[in-house]
């Protein structure tokens, strides 16, 4: 044995390793296949990204509807990778990997995307990867802007709302969370509401565009209160009662209705942003705080000014993910798993399939945690 | 012609091995759940037994259903997968057309070829998933998501039953006999059914029989002007 030390350290052995990996993600209304390569440096490349939404099939229903979007999945996934394995230009034997969403999302759909994986993994003879949705969402960042740990994440969504301080490839804390409604489920509760169009958070934010912010002076709920921590569902029954006050509501009642819940919802954000970038500083002393947002709600323009300020305010920097890598998509996917893989993390193929699966397994359960898709 | 054969549609999780000289290597466990996790596990343990790789297999047999939809889901996941990487054909099997055949190998039936065969599985709702096999195993109608009393209503009277439905159709037909009470597949009929059929022109696809469960939102909304 010529050099025991090496050979104990795997770690550090493959970190300068690049790897090629197919990522599936499939655990809501987004049925996506992509080919992403980590190079030996750690810079990311997309070499393929394909998504196709659900969001025709779910519309009628104001919500993904599990079992439809499952039946989506199975219909189109193997195409999808297909797809993205011919725009990428690379057979199965180049890959180094295959990674897929594990969890936490609608088992139907989790299913279908872990079992092609493993299905992929093993006739191709590669090692399989279960990526954490929440995870390859927080390491986005890295792929788009290379940021170095530590940083602090808010991934806001139709399934999430949370405040996670990333410390390294699987080790992250969350420091804050929606108590009951993810923020993305309270847009599209509104737009149900207020009769626009699923999904929500577009329609709402179209609409507030003519409003008055101010009209209705709606609750910041827990803003007074310490920690991190934010609560939605009493600014969505507001907004339904300062509703019902107007009917029968024109149309201008309902821009000024969507205007001033959207002011709402961003100034708890943004001041729950604010604190958590004042308590990173704190952590972190001679690190440069770095504020990155993920999640389909990132796309929301009023909600992005108030991350902005919140990021001057405290001297940090705002990373913001094109929004294509920001909702749900299968690049982040095999990004996540070659970050993963060059650790040495992979896994069997007895792998379950995990409905639920915080990111922070020591943060007690919160009520709407780890599930995604409206309830409907 | 060398044939992979997955089923997980119902309780058992089952893989086998099928060889032109009919030399079969299976495995099927009665799991209820945990189909996810078990099946690539097998597929590699039938695979090694049989001494096959993937670059020998020409043809995979699935189950599409009737069956839970999430279950049937994992198996037929796994062979569009295999396809996607090897080129190998893919053939649906249904689960009552797999149930009816295996009867029939089973040889516990020694007038089958003489008698149409109705196969059922319980579904929920009061219905069973079930279709009428001819005397000779040839489909003599569609499969189907029934209220048992109605399909066992239109039984012939020379009709036996078959499958984990059989007790709630014998509930109407009393006089009709029950030859077996499977509630899953033989692997082995589903690898010779997949054996026998011809070339497929499209992948195989789910049979769910049902809708999803959901229906168009009809909630509050408010009054316009």
């Amino acid at each position: 044995m010529s050099n025991p030390q090496a050979g104990e350290n795997p770690v550090l052995q493959r970190k300068s390793v690049p790897a090629l990996v197919l990522g599936i993600e499939t655990s809501c209304d987004e049925t996506a296949a992509a080919v992403v390569r980590r190079k030996a440096d750690g810079r990311g490349e997309i070499l393929s990204n394909v998504v196709r939404s659900q969001i025709d099939d779910h519309a009628l229903y104001g919500g993904v509807v599990p079992e439809i979007a499952a039946r989506a999945h199975i219909a189109m996934l193997d195409g999808i990778v297909r797809l993205a394995m011919e725009e990428a230009g690379i057979g199965f034997a180049d890959l180094d990997a295959v990674a897929a969403t594990a969890g936490p999302g609608l088992i139907g759909g989790v299913i279908v995307g872990l079992m092609t994986a493993k299905a992929i993994a093993l006739a191709a003879d590669k090692p399989l990867i279960a990526v954490n949705h929440l995870e390859a969402h927080a390491l986005t960042a890295r792929l788009t802007d290379g940021v170095a740990f530590p940083y602090l994440m808010l991934l806001v969504s139709g399934g999430h709302t949370q405040f996670v301080l990333a410390r390294g490839v699987g080790d992250y804390v969350r420091l804050g969370s929606t108590i009951d409604d993810a923020l993305g489920e309270a847009f599209d509760k509104t737009a149900k509401l207020l009769g626009l169009p699923y999904p929500g958070g577009p329609a709402v934010e179209k609409a507030a565009r003519s409003g008055d912010g101010k009209r209705f002076n709606l609750p910041r709920p827990l803003l007074n209160r310490p920690g991190l921590d934010m609560s939605f569902a009493g600014l969505k029954t507001a907004v339904r009662v300062a509703a019902e006050r107007a009917a029968p509501v024109s149309d201008q009642d309902v821009a000024d209705l969507c205007a001033s819940f959207q002011e709402a919802a961003a100034d708890v954000v943004a001041s729950r942003a604010k604190r958590a970038l004042e308590e990173f500083a704190q952590m972190f002393a001679d690190v440069e705080p770095v504020l990155v947002i993920a999640g389909g709600v990132a796309a929301n323009t009023r909600l992005r000014q108030g991350l902005d300020e919140a990021a001057r305010a405290t001297g940090a920097r705002l990373v913001a993910p094109p929004i294509h890598l920001c909702t749900d998509n299968a690049a982040m996917i095999a990004w996540a798993g070659a970050e993963r893989f060059v650790l040495g993390l992979i896994d069997p193929l007895s792998v379950s399939p995990r409905p639920r699966w915080p990111l922070d397994a020591t943060a007690k359960p919160m009520l709407g945690e780890g599930r995604k898709g409206a309830k409907v | 012609m060398t044939l992979l054969a997955l089923d997980t549609a119902l309780s058992r999780c089952s893989a086998a091995v099928l060889r032109d000289d009919g030399s079969l290597v299976m495995l099927s466990e009665e799991l209820g759940r945990g189909h996810a996790e078990r099946l690539a596990g097998m597929v590699q343990e039938v695979m090694a037994q049989a001494g096959v790789a993937f670059s020998d297999l020409s043809r995979i047999a699935v189950t599409v259903g009737p069956g839970s939809f999430t279950g049937l889901r994992v198996a037929l996941s796994v062979a569009r997968g295999f396809a996607v990487v090897w080129p190998v054909e893919l053939v649906g099997v249904t689960t009552l057309a797999a149930i009816a055949q295996g009867v029939r190998e089973a040889g516990m039936d020694a007038g089958a070829q003489d008698r149409p065969l109705a196969v059922a599985l319980p579904a929920r709702g009061g219905e069973v998933y079930a279709q009428l096999f001819a005397a000779g195993g040839l489909p003599a109608g569609e499969p189907a998501a029934i209220a048992a009393e109605t399909f066992a209503a239109a039984l012939p009277a020379d009709a036996r039953l078959a499958g984990a439905g059989a007790e709630a159709l014998a509930q109407f037909r009393p006089d009709l006999e029950i030859v077996d009470r499977a509630a899953a597949p033989d692997i082995a009929a589903v690898a010779r059914l997949g054996l026998a059929a011809p070339s497929p022109e499209t992948p195989p696809v789910p049979l769910y029989l049902k809708p999803p469960d959901a229906k168009p939102q009809t909630r509050f909304r408010i009054a316009y002007a």
